[in-house]
């Protein structure tokens, strides 16, 4: 699953930390997820799409 | 800056090395009561430092959480548990040469550790919050459990032929272990390849 998470975080000038203090996960998680190695479960996503006050299909795309 | 003092494996090696050095040096019968468990014993204070290295080492990868603070905790109580477990029971088999419950206690004593151990696991798949990391520890735990099954078969069929020695039972959860930590050692890698593309 492809996602935006990259550019979301760069629009707002946070650094991967920053997003995972934020979402209180790991560093490594962001990482994961961004990288599309890791795909989050919905619960995640959700909190994630709700961070950036989007909807969660505009965070995460279909490949 | 990274030098072999911050390094959990560089810690891992000297126990390790530590240990293969005793084994090597009993199988040549070139030691004796008490120097075997001094030496153990000395190796074992590795350790200490190699649970401080990964905590470090986790915190500097982004990986650490307050589980597997408590697990690396843990880890390091029934490493050295497991340690003086077996010193008592090997030290009192050699030299009381018990029977009857005494020798059912002092084989069941070094046990308990890895059963701690086996628990510590389970506790920290049910404390991790942080599900990346959840999914992360039994990928490792499949490596461990891949390598082990690999390793039991190969062994054992040599075995059936003759070829080596008999393998304890008990050699299964340090194989394991080994696996796990390969395991972790290899995800480690990736993720820290892939950190801040």
């Amino acid at each position: 699953m492809n996602n935006r998470l990259k550019v979301l975080r760069a629009e707002r000038g946070w650094s991967q930390q920053d997003l995972a203090e934020r979402l209180e996960v790991s560093r490594q998680s962001v990482n994961a997820i961004e990288t599309g190695k890791y795909d989050p479960s919905l619960p995640l996503a959700f909190r994630i799409a709700d961070l950036f006050e989007l909807a969660i299909e505009q965070v995460f795309l279909r490949d | 800056m990274s030098y072999p003092g911050r390094s959990p494996v560089a810690w891992a090696a000297v126990f390790g090395g530590g240990m293969a050095l005793i084994a090597w040096l009993e199988y040549r019968d070139a030691i004796v009561m008490p120097w075997n468990l001094v030496l153990v014993a000395l190796f074992s204070c590795a350790l200490i430092p190699m649970a401080r290295a990964a905590n470090n080492r986790a915190a500097s990868c982004g990986v650490m959480s307050p589980a597997l603070r408590a697990y690396n905790r843990r880890s390091l109580h029934w490493s050295l548990a497991y340690v003086v477990a077996l010193g008592i029971a090997v030290t009192t088999r050699n030299n009381l040469h018990p029977q009857g419950p005494l020798l059912w206690l002092i084989a069941v004593l070094p046990s308990l550790p890895i059963l701690y151990f086996i628990w510590a696991m389970a506790r920290y798949l049910a404390e991790e919050t942080d599900e990346y990391l959840r999914q992360r520890q039994a990928l490792a735990g499949m490596i461990a459990t891949g390598l082990l099954l690999g390793v039991a078969t190969f062994w054992g069929f040599l075995e059936t032929f003759g070829l080596v020695p008999h393998a304890f039972g008990w050699a299964a959860v340090p194989v394991w272990a080994i696996g796990l930590g390969l395991g972790n050692l290899l995800l480690s890698r990736r993720d820290r390849q892939d950190a801040d593309r």
